[in-house]
């Protein structure tokens, strides 16, 4: 069976899109009156850790945002496909066999 | 690094509890995002049903699954900063209060941790009944003092070691750690392939803010990998005039404060400990002054660049851009070579193999074809310390082993730049070169390499059983094997490492007499063990060079031995 609701599916990759938009992992830590950690340790094995694990953090989080932001534009693809093949059959909610 | 006292009383380590205050509440956003994608895909499926349907939540689940290992390691690793904040705390209170100790004593404490009588103790000690006893009282509590701010000191660094690693640790919890940002443990095609997945913007914030992840990383780019060495040798300079203007003055204030060395062994260890340092810093700077003059030419890329991670700097030259050359050679040095005493010469007589490689290559009317030469100094050589342990060392293939696997990753890093191009790369070896070529092209198969010229090699290693075992080329996975020995290389006729190339069996030998090239130049030939690829007395390459640019370019000039009198 096909089941499909093409705004359904435009609501989920909105919503997608928004939950992974934040927290911003680039600035987190960094922003604000607090210290970077590298000029509070300078020259130390431990600040220079730090700011590999800020990178690292960073690219983790910059990582599982690209992967939703995918989706979600795959999810608006498919709402796309699915409204242009209803639209040919005349309506604008399908329910198929 | 031991920490200076400024340094100790400059470092706020609650500023780790900040960043893990931080980084819980990251994971905590974390762990809300992972709710909310989870409902997301709840109620999609109640309104999509279909085989569509099941691969998008399957691999939105994946998205949630990821982001939710994110969350975890996050908050692994906002502990791990605490904990790193905990030694570090208790590494400095420690310093703090011996200082504070030693100068509630009344003593004063320099920068480097040396603690001197004041002056006021001094003229009490010359008003002293028995001022001889005095001056020594006041001597050995000098000497105690600064030997327990320097064990507190040197505890502090290895805490401060111990918090990294803590941090390193944790970092691995990362999923993602090994993937986009982290490219050290891919292999050089996966490195090329992350660096082509990345954005522009990407790319010039990683070059400028991280050039040292970048500079030495075998399958990125040549001009990255150039840019990104070049950019940091200003800072390392800087970095190493500070830091031996420091170990000078600490010299000059220890010399001051026992100027006849009656201190005895601790300031005879201390003091050694300084030249050391001193030595090891102006090392490193003719290492970089030699970079710096080489780079000065045309044409010239900064393939590796490391001042730090080994005894010996370690160094890559190429002349022309190996990504883009149609044929490549690699040199490697043997006993002796370093940075600042051989990248000159090495550079100057890779310019001159890829001037005589182009020139064969116009005579065959192949001008079309592009050249890069390169000087590779990438490994600690062996070196003779003044009849000291260094002339062990050359006896032992110990340098040669660690040196193959870099040497291995640095080839099949061309192999990877080089993308689809699939160019004629050959690999030199010179002297214990040799051995650590041979052993890298063992290393790893896929190397890239199409050809092998070992000269002057007192060995290499390769399993010379009897006929009908694999060749020397399968095992050393070319298409084929040369070698020069010049009469007078007293080297090459040691064995060493086992057996020399010129007995092997399909290794082709190839002369080193003087003799006229097919492109009628009178050359010189080559006889003792730094001639091979030097210019004769009139100035051209010697035989043995013009059968290296011939093995380069792929001409087909090269000059066969023809002499017998050796085997």
């Amino acid at each position: 069976m096909l089941m499909v609701i093409p705004q359904a599916l435009r609501d989920a990759a909105r919503r997608a899109r928004s939950a992974c938009a934040s927290p911003d992992g680039s600035t987190a830590g960094t922003t604000g009156t607090r210290p970077d950690v590298r000029g509070a340790l300078p020259q130390s094995e431990t600040g220079r850790a730090c700011e590999r694990l800020q990178h690292d953090i960073s690219g983790a989080l910059s990582e599982s945002s690209r992967r939703m932001r995918g989706w979600s534009d795959a999810a608006d693809d498919c709402a796309d496909a699915y409204e242009a093949t209803d639209s040919a059959a005349g309506c604008v909610q399908s329910r198929t066999r | 690094m031991i920490p200076s006292v400024p340094l100790t009383r400059s470092w706020q380590p609650d500023a780790l509890l900040d960043r893990a205050s931080d980084w819980r509440d990251l994971s905590n956003q974390l762990e809300a995002r992972v709710y909310r994608y989870r409902n997301i895909i709840d109620e999609l499926t109640a309104s999509w049903v279909g085989e569509a349907s099941r691969a998008a939540t399957t691999l939105a689940t994946a998205i949630a699954a990821h982001t939710a290992a994110v969350e975890s390691g996050v908050r692994q690793i906002a502990a791990a900063a605490e904990d790193a904040r905990d030694l570090l705390t208790s590494g400095r209170t420690a310093v703090l209060c011996t200082i504070d100790a030693a100068e509630g004593a009344g003593f004063h404490v320099s920068d480097a941790g040396v603690a001197t009588a004041s002056t006021e103790q001094r003229t009490a000690a010359a008003l002293a009944d028995d001022v001889d006893a005095a001056h020594a009282d006041l001597a050995d509590q000098e000497r105690r003092w600064s030997a327990e701010i320097s064990a507190a000191l040197d505890r502090l660094a290895q805490l401060d070691r111990m918090a990294a690693a803590l941090l390193h640790r944790a970092a691995d919890l990362l999923p993602t750690r090994h993937s986009e940002d982290s490219p050290q443990p891919m292999t050089p095609d996966e490195r090329r392939l992350w660096w082509e997945s990345l954005s522009d913007s990407r790319k010039r914030e990683l070059l400028e803010q991280h050039p040292e992840l970048l500079g030495g990383l075998d399958g990125l780019p040549a001009r990255v990998r150039d840019e990104a060495n070049r950019a940091r040798i200003n800072g390392l300079v800087a970095a190493l005039e500070v830091g031996l203007a420091g170990h000078r003055a600490a010299l000059f204030r220890l010399d001051a404060s026992d100027p006849g060395g009656s201190d005895g062994p601790p300031t005879m260890v201390a003091r050694r400990e300084l030249l050391d340092r001193i030595a090891e810093a102006e090392m490193r700077l003719r290492d970089l002054d030699a970079v710096r003059s080489a780079l000065a030419g045309d044409d010239r890329l900064l393939l590796l660049l490391d001042t730090e991670s080994a005894g010996q700097t370690r160094a890559a030259m190429a002349l022309g851009d190996p990504d883009t050359a149609d044929h490549v050679s690699v040199t490697t040095g043997g006993i002796t070579t370093t940075v600042h005493g051989s990248l000159a010469g090495m550079v100057t007589e890779a310019g001159q193999l890829r001037q005589e490689a182009m020139s064969q290559l116009r005579d065959s009317d192949r001008e079309t074809e592009s050249v890069s030469v390169i000087a590779w100094l990438g490994y600690d050589a062996p070196q003779i310390a003044d009849g000291g342990p260094g002339v062990v060392d050359i006896l032992t293939r110990d340098h040669a082993e660690r040196g193959a696997a870099d040497l291995s990753a640095f080839f099949r890093g061309l192999d990877a730049a080089n993308g689809q191009r699939d160019a004629n790369v050959s690999a030199f070896g010179h002297s214990y070169g040799s051995l650590t070529t041979s052993l890298a092209l063992q290393h790893e198969p896929e190397h890239g390499v199409d050809t092998a010229v070992f000269y002057g090699s007192p060995g290499i290693a390769v399993d010379n059983s009897p006929i009908g075992e694999r060749s020397i080329a399968d095992q050393l996975g070319v298409g084929a094997v040369h070698e020069m020995t010049g009469g007078r290389d007293a080297v090459a006729h040691l064995p060493w490492f086992g057996t020399n190339p010129y007995e092997l069996d399909g290794v082709e030998r190839l002369s080193t007499d003087p003799v006229v090239t097919p492109d009628g130049i009178a050359r010189d030939g080559a006889e003792g063990h730094s001639d091979y690829a030097r210019a004769g007395d009139n100035g051209q390459l010697r035989v043995s060079g013009y059968n290296l640019a011939a093995i380069l370019a792929d001409t087909g000039n090269e000059v066969p031995h023809t002499r017998t009198w050796l085997r």
